[in-house]
Parts: C-alpha cells; structure tokens; sequence
C-alpha cells in the first residue's frame, strides 16, 4: 500500500485527537490530499433496493395498457413530469426533471437479463457479480478498482455499514463507511495511555497472516481501516454551502460530494438506499422515496458545481428488478422483471437510451429486457472509468450511447 | 479429545453467548456429557429473566425499548442455548421492526422461543400464523381475490426448501394456499383465518393437489427432501463452521429424519460432531455484533441491568450493524467476515471502549483481576487473556499487548492496574483473535 506511512500517521493523530477531546475530528485536519491520486473521473453507483417500480417511476403515461394494468397505481397523465411525447417521470421527481431539462440525464429502458430471478438476493448477486453463471466471489466495482490498481485504500469507498459483493475484488479492500462522524478510533485513558494503545493496535494489525481466516480478513479490515481514518476525517470537515435534505440518501450524498472534493483519489462510491419493495402502500412511499432521491441528486449535483468537481462524477441507479406490470390487491406491486437505469452527472449524454419495453407482450407478466445490464456496465467502466471493460466483466458488451 | 476448560469456554460460546468465567468452570466440573446435556435440556431450569424483564419498565411498543426487551432475555437467561437458538430462529425466520408495531416483535420472539428446540413442523404452523411474519411479509393483504405471493415466496426460497427446487407456479399457488389470514390487534395481537378471504379452489403446490390452505404447505414444504438438509446445514454453519462435510450433513439429516424434525436431537447430533471440537473449528467463525457485544456483557458480569444501561446496549450494536429485531433483509443477518467491513469493527473497538471507561469500569477491572497475579505485563496479559477467553494470542499480539502495559513503567500498583487493564482489555478485545470464535 503505497500511502501505507502517511496513513498510519494520520490514523494515530486522528485517534489521539479523539481521545483528547472526548470524541471527534475537527482537530484532524491536517492532511493535504493524498500527492499521488490526480482528479480523475469517479462513479456514484446507487443501489435502489428492493426492487423499483420503474412503470411508475418513468412512466409510459399515453399507452392506454399502462392505466388498464393499473386500475389504482396508474399515475394520471397529467400529473406525470412529460420527458418525451409518450415518457414521463414520477411526479416527486422535479429536481430529476431539472436535471433531465438541462441535458444531464441518460434514462436507459428495459434493462435486465435473459431469464429474470425474482429472489432480491439472486438478482442482487446477478446485478452485483455481473455474472450470473459462474457466481464468482468478487463484484464489478472491486475488479474494476482491481484493474485501476491504485495502491489507495480510498480508491473505493461503501456508504453504509457492510461492503456489499458488488464492492469486493481480489486485491482491494474498500472500508465501508456509514458517515464520518462515528469514524474514529476512541481511547478513553489519558493521553500518554491512548498513545501506548495506539502504537500496540499498530504493532498488533501489522502483524503476519495467521494462516487462520477468520483471523486474517479481520487483520485486512484493520489495516484499511487505520489507512482509511485520517482521510475520512480531513475529507469531511469541508463544510458546503449547499443545503441537503435530512434523509439517508441526501447525508449520504453529501458525505460522498465531501470525500469527492477532497481529491484523495476516490473513483467509485456506492451506496445504498430504500427499501423500494413496495409489495403493499405503494403510492405513499414511492411518493417519499422518489422525493428524497430527486432531492438529494438536485443538491448532490449543485454541490458539485460549487466544488468544481461536477465534470469528473457521474451517479448511476439501479434496482434488481422491476414490478410486476400487473398491481397487485394491497396497492402495491410485485417482483417483475426488467427495469430502467438511470445516470446523472454532466459528462452524460441526456436523453433516452432504448426502447420501452411493451406492457402487452409481457413474460410472466412481466416487461422484457431490451437492454442487457453489462453494456451499461461495459459503457461506465470504458466511457467514464476510462478502464478496460471486457477485462472486468470477463467479456465484451457492446457500448450504449450514455456519455459524451 | 481431553475435556478441559478450554472446550468448555467452546462449547458455552456456541452453545450460547460466552458467559462468565463462572459458568464456564461449572460446565467444565459436569464433564463432556454432562455440560452439552444440561444445555439441551434446559426445559427444567427456572429462568427468572422472563419474569424480571417487566419490572425493568420498558416500553415495547417503542422500538429501543423492545430491542432492550430482547437484549435482557439473551443476556440474563439461564438457558444459554435457548438463548441462542432463539437468536438463530430471529435470523432464520426474519421479520424486521422497520416495518412492524414494535410489540409484535416480542410476541414473535416468544414463539421463536416457545418452538426453539422442539418440531420444525409445529414451528412452521405457528410461524405463519404470527402477526408478526404476516405483517412483514403482507400475508395479512393476501386474499382470495388478489393474491400478494411475497410469503410465499420468502417461505420457500428462505425458510425451507431453498432457490432451484420449486417454480414460479409453485409460489403463486403457494399463496393462494396461504390466504385468508388477518391480524387481530390485540394486545395481544394473534393471526386469525378469515374464510371469506380465503381461496377456495384447488391448488397444486410442488406436485400435491387439493383445497390447499396454510398447514398443508407446511406439511408439503416440511416433507420436502430439500428441506431438512437447507435446515441442517444453517443450524451447521451457524454454530459448528462455514463448510459443512457430506459425512456431518448426512449424521445430522439422518437424526431429522429419525426424530421427525426434532430440533433439539438435531442440536445433540451436532454437538457430538467431531468437527463441532476440531481445533480448527475454534476460529471458524467470526463473532456477530450481539455474540461480541453480550460476551463481553456476560464475562463482565453486567447483568445488573437498567432499562437505560440496556438502551445504550441497542446503540452499540446499532453502530455495529446489528439492530436487535432488525436484520438488514428477510434474509436474516450477515455471517462471517461480512460482519468485518471497517465501520462495523471500529464501532466493536469503540463499544467496548464506552463500557470499559464507563460507570461499570473499575468494577470489570476488580472482577477480572482480583486474587490474580498480576505483577508484572506479561502476567496481567495472560490474566486477562485467560478471563476473555481462555484465548489464544499470537506471539505478536501478546507482545504488543505486554508493550502497551509497559509503557510508562508497570510495577502492578492498584492504580496502574486500574488504568492498564482498561487499556489492555480494550486492546484485547479490539484484537483480530477476539473477533473470532
């Protein structure tokens, strides 16, 4: 790990300032970025879990199919955001329609893959691992941040509490981080004491592999954790001027436009936010749900104008699945099929990538793909990432008209 | 294998949360047998927790205060294993507070324990009439006219027989099957058929035709061939070691199957594994947030509780990534190093920092070292290493440890043992070998 004395320095001077002051980082702001890592494009992947109502969310409001499958939920064409003639977005999502109106969004339709699972965490690992048939052990963005090979433990970083298996490689290891405020490693002697805890939790992660497992993954966190906890600290005492909402995604936005600006060399964040399983009371939570994304992509987008980053970040979302065309009796929808995706920044290409799938000619009742999930990967990784796309998805897909 | 204290501490951590050096001693005192017998067969063994936890005045319908409920049974219990195997059904058959009255949550967790160590097929009948699951996953909206098919679903995929071995028509005549159940609020809420909302009409469930309703998709799901062996291997992997062998598996069906599902003659079978002993098995697997969190509460001998001190607990487990009665998906909780991403394990290190410099902290420092010797760094070390575990340190680890109480100088004065074993224990249970078990 080529930060490896740096971080460690930081790691103790962050923790000791913890200590010190009873808790928290503002002390800590001592590290310049990282001298090595150069601005360079970075990805915000977006995992709308649960399963999206994409029917609802970009709605095909002139087809008369569309109201007939969906005699309660079918939102009334004239309170749909219209993005094209027969296409319009959820009514929540104006700062999306915004965006879209200046250019800035790519809503790719019908995305999935041939013979659809409707298991959440089937589809998730299908969605996660690009790889339905073989199931390997590493996800998308890992090997991605495998082939960058950056030596930098923030190359990739997880908003949230557990790094999901679309984050893992086979030689990163990428902290999950819920927010920065609880990022800190706390010693509650005084201070000649919490320095001797420090240099012995040191002494004790840098040890060999055990040969034992368990063990051992625990020693790899450890040491991405120590060489994480300083940059996090430093990245996050930026205050911005603008205003996010109070939800988990708009914080987590935030925290990622922070760790952006800070130019200490990340290039893929993901995160997480629902759940979207609206199986039941649709109406009202994808309401709530689609105003806070709308919300938080609205400041997350303006924020990095402010910051100056905007030309190097691109958001993307996506779901496991869509719903079933069909609505079902509890004003809610169930596991379907495919499902759109969709990508903000100012690098995008705005406008509609696809074809909708047809609400008539359904399999199982659900929409049909039109476009496989691995040319939108495939577009990411080579389009933006600038990294060789068949090497980490192990083949070659054919490239979808996102970026510029 | 020489039964000793070392399998004894084993057997109380698998077989339950760790428990205080104490209790460790007595199971060593009653023999091999005579310790995985008196964990079985708890039924006897009065358990005062279950009275005691009213007087503590929490308020279950408030959801910090019904995740302190369950906290206090797990942490108090005198049925180490009823303890634990109620946890493992919370995280088998999930239903979450995020999505329900908090109160249901306590009712689900009786059942769960009610069913702990009985019949798999009674537990399935009573888990799909609990307010609770039908809540979670809205088998309380399926009805007759419009079938909602996400129990279905979750029951095949994740309770029984598992993904690959029923198709999508299976589940939606499962849910057919299943409707006409409600919810009666209560208190106490209970699921109860409505008639007029159930499907009448034939179903064929995974080849098997008729007026199906809810108990005959369990009888159908429990018979499966595909069931007891999915059960058997996540009883495995959740309290012997992530890889289950043919040989194990196969012993432990082979008892199902004999005991028509027994749970508790399955629970024997594995406890009496040769690879449940192995010394590799030892650090198989990695603590979750609750087994750290209640280890380190039961060797401390916390157990004189508030409900205020235990809210703190739900706090600590929160910023580890476990929330009592909030697995992250239906799926249950994760297992293994999912638990080791960095936030989660520095929230560990951080927890146990809150308790050992906290109101409690100079009492955890007496108990663990009072009538030790503890003269000099290398014997305080081993001292505590013996009261966490007894666990075994690599050559680095007991170093850096004996390093951290050296610093300053150590010559065993009451106040440097106050402050060094706070900062040693700490060190202790941050270490990598700690978060294994």
């Amino acid at each position: 790990m080529k930060s490896f004395n740096i971080s460690r320095r930081r790691f103790l001077k962050g923790s000791l300032a913890a200590g010190a002051a009873g808790l928290l980082p503002n002390l800590i702001f001592s590290g310049s970025a990282d001298a090595a890592a150069s601005p360079t494009n970075v990805v915000i992947v977006v995992h709308l879990d649960g399963g999206w109502d994409g029917l609802n969310t970009v709605v095909p409001f002139t087809d008369p199919a569309y109201a007939a499958a969906r005699p309660t939920l079918a939102i009334p064409g004239g309170d749909v955001l219209p993005i094209t003639g027969a296409l319009g977005f959820h009514p929540a999502l104006t700062g999306l329609k915004t965006l879209y109106d200046q250019g800035k969004v790519a809503v790719v339709n019908g995305v999935g893959y041939p013979n659809f699972n409707r298991s959440h965490f089937a589809a998730e690992d299908i969605y996660w691992t690009a790889d339905p048939a073989s199931a390997p052990s590493t996800g998308w963005l890992g090997r991605g941040l495998d082939v960058m090979n950056t030596g930098n433990v923030m190359s990739g970083v997880y908003i949230g509490s557990a790094t999901p298996l679309s984050m893992l490689g086979d030689t990163v290891s990428v902290p999950a981080i819920p927010d920065a405020a609880s990022y800190t490693f706390q010693s509650g002697g005084n201070a000649a004491d919490d320095a001797a805890v420090l240099s012995a939790a040191v002494q004790i992660i840098d040890q060999p592999a055990t040969g034992m497992a368990m063990i051992d993954g625990i020693l790899v966190q450890d040491r991405a954790l120590r060489d994480s906890i300083g940059q996090v600290q430093s990245a996050a005492a930026y205050q911005t001027s603008v205003t996010y909402a109070n939800d988990s995604f708009s914080r987590s936005m935030k925290f990622a436009a922070q760790l952006i600006r800070a130019n200490i060399g990340v290039r893929i964040i993901s995160t997480d936010f629902g759940s979207f399983d609206t199986h039941s009371g649709q109406p009202a939570r994808l309401t709530t749900l689609l105003g806070n994304l709308s919300a938080g992509i609205a400041s997350f987008q303006q924020d990095a104008l402010v910051g100056g980053f905007a030309n190097r970040v691109t958001v993307m979302f996506w779901s496991e699945f869509g719903r079933r065309v069909a609505e079902n009796a509890s004003a809610g929808t169930d596991h379907g099929a495919s499902a759109p995706i969709i990508v903000v920044g100012e690098g995008v290409r705005g406008g509609v990538v696809g074809n909708y799938p047809s609400l008539t000619d359904l399999t199982g009742g659900d929409l049909k793909m039109g476009v496989d999930f691995r040319s939108v990967y495939a577009s990411v990784l080579s389009d933006w990432l600038a990294v060789n796309d068949s090497q980490v998805l192990g083949a070659s897909w054919a490239k979808l008209p996102i970026f510029l | 294998m020489a039964w000793d204290l070392d399998n004894a501490a084993h057997l109380l951590r698998r077989a339950g949360f760790g428990g205080s050096m104490a209790q460790v001693q007595q199971l060593y005192g009653l023999g091999q047998e005579g310790a995985i017998s008196y964990l079985l067969n708890y039924e006897s063994i009065p358990d005062p927790a279950a009275q005691d936890v009213n007087a503590l005045g929490l308020d279950v319908t408030k959801r910090n205060d019904a995740a302190a409920w369950m906290l206090y049974r797990l942490l108090v219990s005198t049925r180490p294993l009823q303890e634990k195997l109620t946890w493992f059904w919370h995280g088998h058959f999930t239903s979450s507070v995020n999505d329900i009255p908090p109160q249901y949550m306590i009712v689900q967790n009786e059942t769960w324990r009610a069913n702990a160590n009985g019949g798999v097929l009674p537990f399935l009948k009573a888990m799909y009439k609990d307010p609770a699951m039908l809540d979670y996953l809205d088998n309380n909206t399926n009805v007759a006219s419009k079938p909602n098919e996400n129990f279905a679903r979750e029951l095949m995929e994740l309770f029984t027989i598992g993904i690959g071995n029923y198709t999508e028509t299976d589940v939606k005549e499962a849910a057919r099957a299943l409707t006409g159940w409600r919810i009666s609020a209560g208190p106490p809420p209970v699921g109860t058929f409505v008639v007029s909302r159930h499907d009448n009409g034939n179903k064929t469930v995974l080849g098997v035709t008729g007026n199906l309703n809810g108990d005959s998709v369990m009888d159908i799901l429990f018979a499966h061939p595909a069931n007891a062996p999915r059960i058997c291997t996540k009883l495995y992997q959740f309290f012997v070691r992530p890889d289950v062998n043919a040989g194990d598996l196969a012993a432990l069906v082979a008892t199902w199957g004999a005991t028509n599902g027994n749970i508790k003659a399955v629970m024997n079978a594995l406890l009496h594994l040769d690879s449940f002993w192995a010394a590799d098995t030892r650090n198989a697997l990695v603590k979750s947030p609750m087994e750290y969190t209640l280890g380190l509460a039961q060797r401390f001998q916390l157990t004189v509780l508030s409900a205020a001190n235990l809210r703190t607990g739900v706090a600590l487990l929160n910023n580890m990534g476990q929330y009592p009665f909030a697995p992250p998906d239906v799926a249950g909780y994760p297992q293994g190093l999912e638990w080791a991403g960095t936030s989660p394990m520095l929230a560990r290190y951080n927890a146990a920092n809150t308790i050992l410099y906290g109101a409690a902290g100079a009492v955890i420092v007496n108990q663990l070292t009072q009538g030790q010797d503890v003269s000099t760094a290398a014997k305080l070390v081993d001292v505590l290493a013996f009261q966490m575990g007894p666990l075994t340190l690599t050559a680095t680890t007991r170093q850096g440890l004996i390093n951290y109480v050296n610093a300053g100088g150590y010559t065993g004065t009451a106040a440097q043992i106050q402050s060094k074993t706070r900062g040693a224990t700490h060190l202790l249970v941050s270490t990598p070998e700690y978060q294994a078990q």
